[in-house]
Order: structure tokens, then C-alpha cells, then sequence
């Protein structure tokens, strides 16, 4: 794995626009390295690394779950663990910066069971 | 055709196809344009700099591909250089630059947060001898300011208010957080969103000046 890439993807963690501060979140919150993250993607972490460089989803509901669709089928990732994972990444992210600190917001993040699945949800390699 | 040990770039039809998907909502564009190029610059700049050092090829390299993945607008198909051209022209002016800030920090240890834009801010410290910063020197005064107030009528807020906060000279990250917007945020994420706020108007700066 190319040094500069996994650099420039560290770099991102602290560019909102990207992946890779939603992930960093997570990873945060959850206590985990890059092998930890690696793992609950199912993915190695060469793939891992394509991913955070990935732009950020759009915020509107069809825009998110069709931009991580789309990075899942990129990196062969499982979509619905990979939208799993960035909505609980932008949730802790909204919660730290005091914008939707509204109790139950975390868990709405996880639950949101009124948007459907994106496709190839669960069913990932 | 890429010299012996470096990554080939993509063909100048695959440049194209990646910038064109840069410019568009697609989410996973920006990792397949690293994933493309970064490597490729970095060899490139390691061969053709062999006296730089690693680090900063790799960084120079890095900040050339995070630029456009931020900005691919900086770059126009047509107009000049193609795609590889303008990213190794922009990485070499980035090392260039890294190495300039270097040698200044050897003689200003305590001025790294300043050093690009000191005299603007009305803190010329003077020629000391070195090679490098005689020739930052000889740059016009007035031209610099020039340039400089161009430069700020052409970004958005809030960069405009960081750029003026380091126009003056200013040190306290708290007052950079506050124009950014990000002053309720943890100290250690708040530093660095300043910082890569202040890289991000460095860089601008390197750019402008390298396509003036």
C-alpha cells in the first residue's frame, strides 16, 4: 500500500468533506485502530484507505444513501454495514459540535428504518 | 513513458475521464483520482529531487492531489498544460515551496506560523545571506501586495478572514477557530481545522503565484 495515499487519507480525516472524518468518528467512538475499522467494514485496508478518500455523502436522504451505495460497489464493501457505520460517524460528529444534540438522535441515526436500504445492502462480498 | 521504478500515470484519455468525474457529485471520484495519480507523483518527485528527502516529496505530492480533489476547477482542460503536466508542475512548485519554508525555519524557529506572508504584514526581517531567502527578497514589495489583495478578492469566506488574520501576523489559533466558525469545537480538532485552513490558503498561494 502506496505511504502517500495512506497519508493523504489521514489527511482527510479532518476535512469534513471527505470519508475519512466520518469514519475517524466512528473508529473514535468505538475505540478502534485502522485494523478494528478494516474489520467492521469487512474490508482490508487498502480498501479501507479508497474509502475515507471518498468524498463525503450528500446530506439530502436519496443523495446519502445513493453516494454510499455507490463507494460500497467501488471497494466491494457491504453497503448497509458501510451506511451503518457513516451515519452513526455523522451523527457523533453533529452531536460534538452541538448541532443535533437532541437525546435519541444517535440511536434515530442507527435506526432509521424509514429510509429503505440502498441496493446490495447485506448482501456484500 | 514513466522512468524505471516510478508508477505510470493514467493515459492523458483517463486524466481526462478522472477530472471530468472530479467536477461531478460522484462520491468515490476522489479516491480514484489518488488512487491514480498520487502514487505516480511521488515516485516522480522523489527521482527528479533526489536531495529533498522523502517526507517532503511526499508531501508536496500530496498537497498537489488533495488540492484538486478539493478544487477541480483549479485545473482547465485546454488551456495550457494537460492534466499530469499541471499536477507535476503545481507538486514541484509545492516541494519548492516546502523547501524554501524549511530553510527559513532553520533561521526562524519561531516564526513558522508566518513566515510565507511576514513581510506583507509589515515584519521584514531582512537578508541574512541564504541563498534562498535572497532570492525570496528580491521580490517586489509592491507587487506582493498586489498580488495579495488580488489573491484575497478571490476567496470565499471565511478563508478571507484567515488570510487577513495572517496578513496581520496573528498567532492565536483561538481567533482563526472564531473566524472559521469552529470555536465550539474540542481544542485539538479545533487546531486542526485552523491549520488545514491556513494550508489550504498556503497552498492557494502557491498556485496563484505559480499561474501568474
Amino acid at each position: 500500500m502506496n505511504n502517500a495515499l495512506k497519508r493523504l487519507a489521514r489527511r482527510v480525516e479532518a476535512d469534513p468533506g471527505f470519508m475519512a472524518s466520518l469514519l475517524a468518528e466512528y473508529a473514535r467512538a468505538e475505540g478502534l485502530d485502522d485494523a478494528g475499522l478494516a474489520a467492521a467494514l469487512g474490508c482490508d485496508e487498502e480498501r479501507l484507505t479508497g474509502v475515507r478518500l471518498c468524498r463525503a455523502p450528500r446530506p439530502d436522504a436519496a443523495g446519502f444513501r445513493e453516494d454510499v451505495r455507490r463507494v460500497a460497489e467501488r471497494f466491494a464493501i457491504d453497503a448497509g454495514r458501510l451506511l451503518e457505520i457513516v451515519r452513526q460517524g455523522e451523527a457523533l460528529r453533529r452531536l460534538r459540535e452541538g448541532g443535533e444534540a437532541a437525546p435519541g438522535f444517535l440511536m434515530a441515526a442507527r435506526d432509521r428504518t424509514d429510509d429503505p436500504p440502498p441496493a446490495g445492502e447485506g448482501n456484500g462480498p | 513513458m514513466a522512468p524505471h521504478g516510478i508508477p505510470p500515470p493514467p493515459p492523458d484519455e483517463e486524466g481526462i475521464r478522472l477530472h471530468r468525474s472530479l467536477l461531478s457529485p460522484g462520491a468515490a471520484a476522489t479516491a480514484d483520482f489518488a488512487f491514480a495519480y498520487l502514487p505516480h507523483l511521488d515516485a516522480w518527485l522523489r527521482s527528479g529531487n533526489p536531495g529533498a528527502g522523502a517526507d517532503l516529496c511526499e508531501e508536496a505530492a500530496l498537497e498537489a492531489v488533495y488540492g484538486l480533489m478539493r478544487d477541480p476547477s483549479r485545473f482547465q482542460p485546454g488551456k495550457g498544460k494537460g492534466l499530469l503536466g499541471y499536477l507535476r508542475m503545481s507538486a514541484q512548485g509545492d516541494l519548492k515551496n516546502l523547501l524554501r519554508r524549511e530553510a527559513r525555519h532553520a533561521h526562524q524557529p519561531l516564526d513558522e506560523n508566518c513566515v510565507e506572508l511576514g513581510r506583507a504584514a509589515g515584519n521584514e526581517k531582512g537578508e541574512d545571506g541564504d541563498p534562498l531567502l535572497v532570492l525570496c527578497d528580491r521580490e517586489d514589495e509592491q507587487e506582493r501586495r498586489a498580488f495579495l489583495g488580488a489573491l484575497r478578492d478571490s476567496l470565499p469566506e471565511p478563508d478571507r478572514s484567515v488570510l487577513d488574520l495572517m496578513l496581520a501576523g496573528e498567532r492565536d489559533y483561538a481567533k482563526y477557530a472564531e473566524a472559521l466558525g469552529v470555536g465550539r469545537l474540542p481544542r485539538e480538532k479545533r487546531d486542526a481545522e485552523v491549520k488545514r485552513a491556513k494550508d489550504r490558503i498556503q497552498a492557494r498561494i502557491k498556485r496563484t503565484k505559480e499561474g501568474a
